[in-house]
C-alpha cells in the first residue's frame, strides 16, 4: 500500500565519529524540542504561519495558500484580480511546502524585470533563501533559483534546467503561456516537476484556447482533449457553452479571489472627469487629422492594409500634437503614398507645429497646483511624457518619468525619488508591473488607453491594500474628439473605474474592444450614429459581464 | 505573553548548556557573551572568519542583547551589541534551533547513583508522505543488557535528574555494545509500530493516485487514437474535412511542432512520473538522535 522507506544517515554519522555517542543530555533535549517546534502534525495544518513574523497576510491569502496545499494537491492556477497579493500567496504556499521539507529544489520563472525583486520579498519576507539566477551555473549551485523565464528558455540554459528536477516550479505572469506553441509553454511543459503554480491575473485574454493550455500544464485532461473542450465548452472565441459545467472543472485548479468578495477592504474611489475645451488652433489641428484619418481608413480597408498607424495617429492626437509628430513623420516617409496624401500631411505637420499654447498641459499644471500632493500621471506615450516633465519643470513642479523599458534598479530608483523628492510621477503604461505605490492617491489620466485592462493596471498601482486614504482619479475629456466618447464610454456607461474591471480582463479581448472602437468612430457618419453604437458596445459589456467567464 | 516567555527559557538553555557567558540584562531581554564556535553557527558570516582566520586576527568575542517583548526598551545594551527582538520564527531563533539540532544529535548521560545499565535512547521521526506530509517525533529506549525496547521515553526521562559526567560512586553495569545490531532492533520495532498505524490516508492516497492515473491515460489514449483516425481519415476518399478534424490536428501540432525529440509519448511518460513522484504514499523512517543513557532503573 505504501512504500517504505529506512533513511540511516544517523548511522553513518555515528561511524564516522567511532560508534560512540558522547555530548551533552541537555542538547540532546534541546534539539529534540526544536524538531518539534515546527513538526508537521497533522495534514492540514499550517505551519509556517508560526515561522513568519514579519508578514501579516489577509485571510484570503491564507485561505488560498491552505485551499492549494491540500485541495488541490499543489498544482494550481493562481488568478487573483491585480492587487489581491497573488505573490504572497504562492510565497506562503512555497515556505509552507519548505517546511514541510516536501520541497528542496524550487525553480521561480517571471520577467525579467521582476527577478530581483522576487528574490528581495522571499528572502526579506519569507526568510527563504532564494537566489537570482547569474550564468550558467546557478542552476546547480542553487536550491532555490530565480529567473528570467525568457533567459531560461534559451540553450545552455535550457537544458541545464531540463536535466534537473524540480520539487516546485513556480511561473508569474503566467499568461505569458497562452499558447501553447510558443517556447515559454513547451519549457514548462518539458520541464520535471513535482508542484506547480502558474500565476496571472488574467487566464483568458482573447480565447478560451488560452485557459485550456495554461490548465493542460497542470493536470493535461483536466478540460478533456482540445476537441473536447471545443465540443463541450466554447460557444465563441470568448464565450463559454457551459460556464456552471466550465466553472467547476476549472475550480479544480484554479483559484480566483476577485475584489469584490470582501474579505479585503478596499478605500473608496472617487472619479471625476476634467473637461477641456481646445484652443482655435488646436481644434482646427484636430478636425484636420480626424478628417485626414477617416479618408485614409477607408481607403486602407479597401486595400485591406493596416491601419495601425492610423489608430495610432488618432490616439496619439487626443494625447498631445507633440506626440503626434513622430508618427506624422514616419507616416511622410511610406512611399506608398499619392502625392496628394503626403501634402496633406505635411500641412498637418505644420499645423502641429505651430500649435502655440497647449490647453491640456495647462490644465495639468493648475490641477497639480491644486492638488499639492503627490499625483501620477499616466500617458500612453513618450513623447507626451517628456513634453509633459519638460512644462512642469518650467512651471516649478519636481516631477521624474517613469517607462517600462526602465531596468529594475532604475524603476526602484525613480520611485524613491517619488516618494521622497518629487512631486509628480509621469508614467506611461508599462511602468505598471509590479511597482507598488500606495502612499500616493491622485492619478490623473491624461489620456485614456482604449484596452480596458490597462486601465485597471494603472488604478492597481495605487488602489491596492495597504492604501490608507481613498484614491482620486481625474479624467481628461477633451471636448469634441473622440476622447469626449472613450471617457463617456469607460466612465459612465460600462462604470468601470467604480466596478472595478477585472471581470472586464476575462470578458473583453482588449484587442476586440479597440478594434470594435475604432470601427465605430471611423464609420459612423454623425454624432447619434456613435451615440448609438457606443450605447450597443456597453451593453453588450455589461450583459456579457453576467454570463460570462468572469464568474468562474 | 507565555509563548515568548517559552523562546527566552530555551535561549537562556540553550546558552547556558553552550558555555555562553551571561552579562547582566534587564528582564526580559537576555545578554551573552558567545564562544566563537557558537558565534559561527548563529551569525552566517562564512567571509569574515575566512578573514579572521587568514590574518591570524583575535576579534572580541560577540556579544548579543536578546528582548522577548516588543514593548520592552534595551535601556542597558552594552555598545558593542546591537538590540535583538525574538520572534517565533526570526533568522536568529531557527540559527538556535539549527544549532542546538547538530549539537544534540549524540548525548551520553548518567543518573547520579545506584546500579547503571546502559540504555540506548533514540528520538525517530516518522513521516507519511503523499502530496502532502505529517511527522511524528518517537521516542524509544533500548535496554542494553537484554535488549528489551520500551516506547515514549523522553516524556518519563526529561523528569529524571541526569548529569554529563559520570558519577563518582555509582556502580556502571559494563555491556559491549554493537551498534549495528542496536539499530536493527530499533528499525524493526519501529516497523511494527507503524504497520499498526491507521493508513486510511495511504488508502486514500493511493486511490486518488489511481484515479489521477487513469483519467491521464484516457485523456493520453483520446489524443493518440484521434490521431489514428485523423491518418485513416486523410486517405483521398474522404475529401470534404468536418470541422471536428481541422480541431484535431490543431491539438496534434500543439506537440509535434515542438523539438523532435519530444513527442506526446514522452509528455505522457513524464506526465506520469510526476504524479507517482507527487502523489504515491511513502513512509519515511528517519532516526535523528541518539544517546547512551546510564540509569538506575527502566526509562518506563
Amino acid at each position: 500500500m505504501y512504500q517504505y522507506i529506512e533513511q540511516m544517515d544517523l548511522r553513518k554519522q555515528l561511524a564516522e565519529r567511532g560508534d560512540m555517542p558522547a555530548g551533552k543530555w541537555a542538547l540532546f533535549q534541546l534539539a529534540y524540542e526544536a524538531e518539534k517546534q515546527f513538526l508537521s502534525s497533522s495534514f492540514d495544518d499550517f505551519i509556517c504561519l508560526g515561522a513568519l513574523p514579519g508578514l501579516v497576510p489577509f485571510p484570503h491569502q491564507i485561505e488560498t495558500a491552505k485551499r492549494v496545499v491540500n485541495e488541490l494537491h499543489g498544482r494550481a492556477l493562481l488568478a487573483d484580480e491585480v492587487g489581491l497579493g497573488k505573490t504572497i500567496e504562492a510565497g506562503l504556499i512555497l515556505k509552507e511546502y519548505l517546511m514541510r521539507g516536501l520541497v528542496k529544489k524550487a525553480l521561480i520563472l517571471v520577467p525579467a524585470s521582476l527577478v530581483l525583486q522576487w528574490t528581495r520579498e522571499l528572502n526579506e519576507k519569507f526568510a527563504i533563501h532564494a537566489f537570482a539566477q547569474r550564468n550558467e551555473w546557478s542552476w546547480t549551485t542553487y536550491d532555490i533559483l530565480v529567473a528570467s523565464i525568457d533567459t531560461t528558455k534559451r540553450d545552455p540554459h535550457r537544458s541545464a534546467v531540463l536535466s534537473q528536477n524540480y520539487d516546485i516550479v513556480i511561473v508569474d505572469e503566467a499568461h505569458k503561456l497562452k499558447n501553447s506553441k510558443t517556447r515559454n509553454w513547451q519549457l514548462i511543459n518539458q520541464l520535471r516537476k513535482k508542484y506547480l503554480l502558474l500565476v496571472t491575473a488574467t487566464p483568458v485574454q482573447n480565447d478560451m484556447r488560452e485557459l485550456f493550455n495554461l490548465i493542460n500544464l497542470l493536470r493535461p485532461g483536466q478540460l478533456g482533449n482540445q476537441t473536447a473542450f471545443q465540443a463541450n465548452h466554447v460557444d465563441s472565441k470568448r464565450i463559454p457553452k457551459n460556464p456552471q459545467a466550465l466553472r467547476s472543472a476549472v475550480g479544480e485548479v484554479m483559484v480566483r479571489n476577485r475584489r469584490e468578495m470582501g474579505g479585503v477592504e478596499f478605500t473608496e474611489r472617487l472619479v471625476e472627469v476634467v473637461p477641456i475645451s481646445l484652443s482655435k488652433e488646436e481644434q482646427l489641428l484636430y478636425d484636420t487629422v480626424t478628417e485626414f484619418i477617416r479618408d485614409a481608413y477607408v481607403k486602407l480597408r479597401e486595400k485591406k492594409r493596416s491601419v495601425l498607424s492610423l489608430i495610432t495617429l488618432q490616439r496619439e492626437i487626443c494625447s498631445s500634437s507633440y506626440a503626434a509628430l513622430g508618427t506624422l513623420e514616419t507616416m511622410q516617409k511610406d512611399k506608398r503614398l499619392t502625392d496628394q496624401e503626403r501634402i496633406a500631411l505635411t500641412d498637418i505637420y505644420h499645423l502641429a507645429e505651430s500649435v502655440p499654447n497647449y490647453t491640456k498641459v495647462n490644465r495639468v499644471i493648475d490641477l497639480v497646483k491644486k492638488i499639492d500632493d503627490k499625483v501620477i500621471i499616466f500617458t500612453e506615450y513618450r513623447a507626451t511624457q517628456d513634453f509633459l516633465l519638460y512644462m512642469l519643470q518650467q512651471s516649478g513642479i519636481k516631477g521624474v518619468l517613469f517607462r517600462g523599458g526602465y531596468k529594475r534598479g532604475k524603476k526602484d530608483w525613480m520611485k524613491d525619488l517619488f516618494e521622497h523628492r518629487a512631486q509628480v510621477l509621469i508614467a506611461t503604461e508599462a511602468g505598471g508591473e509590479g511597482i507598488n505605490l500606495q502612499f500616493c492617491n491622485q492619478v490623473i489620466n491624461f489620456d485614456l488607453p482604449w484596452n480596458p485592462m490597462r486601465i485597471e493596471q494603472r488604478i492597481g498601482r495605487v488602489h491596492r491594500l495597504g492604501q490608507t486614504r481613498p484614491v482620486y482619479i481625474h479624467n481628461f475629456s477633451t471636448k469634441g474628439t473622440i476622447e469626449e466618447y472613450i471617457v463617456h464610454l469607460l466612465q459612465d456607461k460600462i462604470r468601470m473605474f467604480e466596478m472595478v474591471i477585472g471581470k472586464l480582463d476575462v470578458i473583453l479581448g482588449p484587442k476586440a474592444f479597440e478594434e470594435d472602437l475604432m470601427r465605430t468612430f471611423m464609420e459612423s457618419g454623425s454624432d447619434a450614429e456613435i451615440r448609438a453604437r457606443l450605447s450597443a458596445l456597453s451593453h453588450r459589456v455589461q450583459t456579457s459581464g453576467t454570463e460570462q467567464l468572469a464568474s468562474v | 505573553m507565555p509563548f515568548q516567555s517559552d523562546l527566552y527559557m530555551y535561549c537562556k538553555r540553550y546558552f547556558e548548556t553552550v558555555g555562553a557567558t551571561f552579562l547582566p540584562a534587564q528582564e526580559g531581554a537576555l545578554c551573552v557573551e558567545i564562544p566563537r564556535d557558537v558565534d559561527k553557527e548563529l551569525t552566517d558570516r562564512p567571509f569574515y572568519w575566512m578573514w579572521v582566520e587568514a590574518m591570524n586576527e583575535n576579534p572580541p568575542c560577540t556579544i548579543l542583547y536578546l528582548t522577548f517583548s516588543p514593548e520592552l526598551e534595551p535601556i542597558d545594551a552594552p555598545e558593542r551589541a546591537k538590540p535583538e527582538l525574538i520572534t517565533p520564527g526570526c533568522y536568529r531563533m531557527m540559527r538556535i534551533y539549527a544549532s542546538a539540532k547538530t549539537r544534540g544529535t549524540f548525548a551520553s548521560t548518567y543518573e547520579s547513583e545506584g546500579k547503571l545499565s546502559p540504555y540506548a535512547i533514540f528520538i525517530v521521526k516518522i513521516s507519511l508522505i503523499s502530496d502532502r506530509r505529517q511527522d511524528f517525533l518517537e521516542s524509544y529506549a533500548i535496554d542494553l543488557t537484554n535488549l528489551q525496547v520500551y516506547g515514549n521515553v523522553m516524556e518519563h526521562l526529561t523528569k529524571r535528574k541526569l548529569q554529563d559526567e559520570r558519577p563518582l560512586h555509582a556502580q556502571i553495569f559494563p555491556v559491549p555494545i554493537d551498534m549495528d545490531q542496536i539499530f536493527t532492533l530499533l528499525l524493526q520495532c519501529v516497523r511494527l509500530d507503524v504497520e499498526e498505524r491507521d493508513h486510511t490516508w495511504a488508502k486514500d492516497a493511493k486511490k486518488r493516485l489511481e484515479n489521477e492515473l487513469s483519467k491521464l491515460d484516457h485523456y493520453y489514449l483520446s489524443i493518440l487514437s484521434s490521431k489514428e483516425k485523423v491518418h485513416a481519415q486523410q486517405s483521398p476518399k474522404e475529401l470534404d474535412r468536418p470541422f471536428e478534424k481541422t480541431l484535431i490536428e490543431n491539438a496534434q501540432t500543439n506537440f509535434e511542432s515542438t523539438t523532435n525529440s519530444w513527442s506526446i509519448e514522452a509528455e505522457r511518460e513524464l506526465r506520469k512520473a510526476e504524479l507517482i513522484w507527487r502523489m504515491e504514499p511513502k513512509i519515511e523512517v528517519r532516526p535523528q538522535q541518539i544517546a547512551l543513557a546510564y540509569l538506575a532503573s527502566a526509562p518506563v
